[in-house]
């Protein structure tokens, strides 16, 4: 290839067209749009309020209730009872360093999904099939709440089974050197320097890095218990932003609470809890609020193979989840959205 | 991507996320070409990729304050500019199967643009086949990275750039002598 025509053509082509629409015509639509909302609004709250409330419940009704009695093809039962969720006999993370490895790795893609400036992080979301849009567009309201918090989650039901190889030497990192290192799969290298008591950390300190840059900073404190450790970090990246994983072993075996925060602020909380269902199949119950939004709300998810999930707890009785390498299906009924 | 275009970029998403409205405007002269190019990529019309280039931002602005746009409003406008796209792209085709069926006219088949603005891509969209030709787009005019074209159409990064090389190999033998003129 000839990277002086590539270069001179490249610059060409971009000088032959420009973009007609302006800033201002995006946000005259935008003012337009917000205009007839209010518009619209204000003609029925005073008079027809009551009404608007009534309607507002059919509404609700009428989407719900069909979809809750919707029949799923799983033999599994459609409606989630939570008292069928029983905490995990074991905690499956035995060790500290395990549990420092675990937190990392959850931690990681939630900062970096969050600082990721450019391309195209979230996926193609998407409804393979027409359906009925207030339907569509509210599986897809549920599918993008999940999808925020589906890798910890993900992560709880795959992740917990890990093979650390700690080294020990002196490891020069960008902010410093370190004692210990450890590699950790499609995470990059864990530099990192602990404070011990009788060999139990208290409190740690470390940089990821990857290609001799430093992606992240670590700090971490170690509430020890009589019988258990609980490791809280926070893994920060740039510009305020910077993600904390809080271990609760007065919730459960496997309690684990995200905070991840955009600008030093709060923009997403949730927390995970790693148990069974119906003391048979490995399940995982997460609840999240979204600062921003001030939306809450819970999932249920059990594991009914090593690809297959069924999400619970939402308008939608049952939500199939199928894993194909990175590439997440979520499928109720005949409405389809595939993320990766 | 140009370091320049990427740093305007990043400093105006970061004011944009402190106050939507107040920093659009440059939040929007930085990326509307990122996101024009991606839609034309798809649709290969200059008009409708301006109104989907139009609804996208509007959009955007609408979400303003969902955890999505705070996060990455880069990324949101990436995702919702591809799905108007497609979605533009299907229903030209539902329009293209009543036609078949004798039941309509052909409305919005690719290559029916006809916009004497951009003549130099006229030119090159003929030298190149529909899948060099978007991959020439995004890369060339969206400044799309190999690694997010590859994550946009689902191909190993490996194909993408030989692809984009043959794709400068064959504009260069190509293209119409009065385009070579200026580029040789």
């Amino acid at each position: 290839m000839d990277e002086q025509f590539d270069v001179k053509l490249k610059k060409k082509a971009q000088e032959s067209y420009e973009v007609k629409t302006s800033a201002n015509d995006v946000l005259s639509e935008y003012y337009k749009r917000q205009d007839m909302k209010k518009r619209h609004n204000n003609y029925r709250v005073p008079f027809y309020s009551a009404l608007a409330a009534f309607g507002v419940a059919c509404l609700v009704l009428a989407i719900y209730v069909p979809l809750s009695l919707r029949k799923t093809s799983s033999s599994s039962s459609s409606l989630i009872n939570s008292s069928d969720f029983n905490d995990v006999p074991v905690a499956p993370l035995k060790t500290q360093e395990k549990a420092l490895a675990y937190e990392v790795k959850s931690l990681y893609p939630l900062l970096t999904k969050a600082q990721m400036v450019s391309g195209l992080s979230e996926g193609l979301s998407y409804p393979k099939q027409e359906a009925n849009e207030a339907e569509n567009e509210a599986f897809e309201n549920v599918v993008e709440s999940y999808e925020n918090v589906e890798s910890p989650i993900h992560q709880a039901f795959v992740g917990t089974d890990l093979a650390v190889k700690i080294e020990s030497g002196s490891f020069v990192g960008t902010k410093g050197t370190y004692q210990y290192a450890v590699e950790l799969d499609d995470v990059g290298r864990l530099l990192y320097n602990t404070v011990e008591s009788a060999g139990v950390w208290q409190s740690l300190t470390g940089e990821l890095v990857d290609d001799g840059e430093t992606l992240y900073t670590l700090s971490g404190t170690n509430k020890v218990t009589e019988s258990l450790n609980a490791l809280s970090l926070t893994l920060t990246g740039k510009e305020g932003f910077y993600c904390t994983v809080e271990q609760n072993v007065t919730k459960g075996q496997f309690f684990l609470s995200y905070n991840v925060y955009a600008s030093m602020k709060l923009k997403l909380a949730f927390s995970i809890q790693l148990q069974q269902w119906q003391h048979t199949k490995p399940a995982v119950v997460a609840k999240y609020y979204f600062a921003s939004e001030e939306e809450s709300g819970s999932f249920y998810v059990v594991k009914e193979s090593d690809t297959e999930y069924s999400i619970y707890g939402t308008p939608f009785a049952k939500i199939l989840l199928t894993y194909n390498n990175s590439e997440r299906t979520y499928k109720f009924d005949d409405i389809v959205i595939t993320e990766d | 991507m140009d370091v320049n275009v990427d740093e305007q970029i990043q400093i105006a998403t970061s004011r944009f996320k402190e106050d939507p409205i107040g920093n659009f405007t440059p939040f929007y002269e930085a990326t509307k070409r990122k996101i024009y190019f991606l839609i034309y990529s798809y649709t290969r019309d200059y008009a409708e990729s301006e109104d989907l280039t139009q609804e996208t931002y509007v959009r955007l602005l609408e979400d303003s304050s969902r955890f999505k746009v705070q996060h990455n409003p880069v990324a949101y406008l990436m995702t919702v500019a591809k799905n108007l796209a497609i979605d533009a792209i299907r229903k030209r085709k539902r329009n293209l199967e009543l036609d078949e069926e004798g039941n309509a006219e052909v409305i919005g088949l690719e290559d029916t643009a006809i916009d004497e603005s951009g003549p130099l891509l006229e030119a090159i969209k003929k030298c190149l086949s529909e899948f060099e030709f978007q991959v020439y787009i995004m890369r060339a005019l969206s400044d799309l990275p190999f690694k997010e074209i590859a994550k946009e159409l689902h191909r190993p990064v490996g194909t993408l750039t030989y692809t984009y090389s043959m794709a400068v190999d064959k504009l260069q033998k190509g293209l119409d002598k009065k385009w070579m003129s200026n580029l040789t």
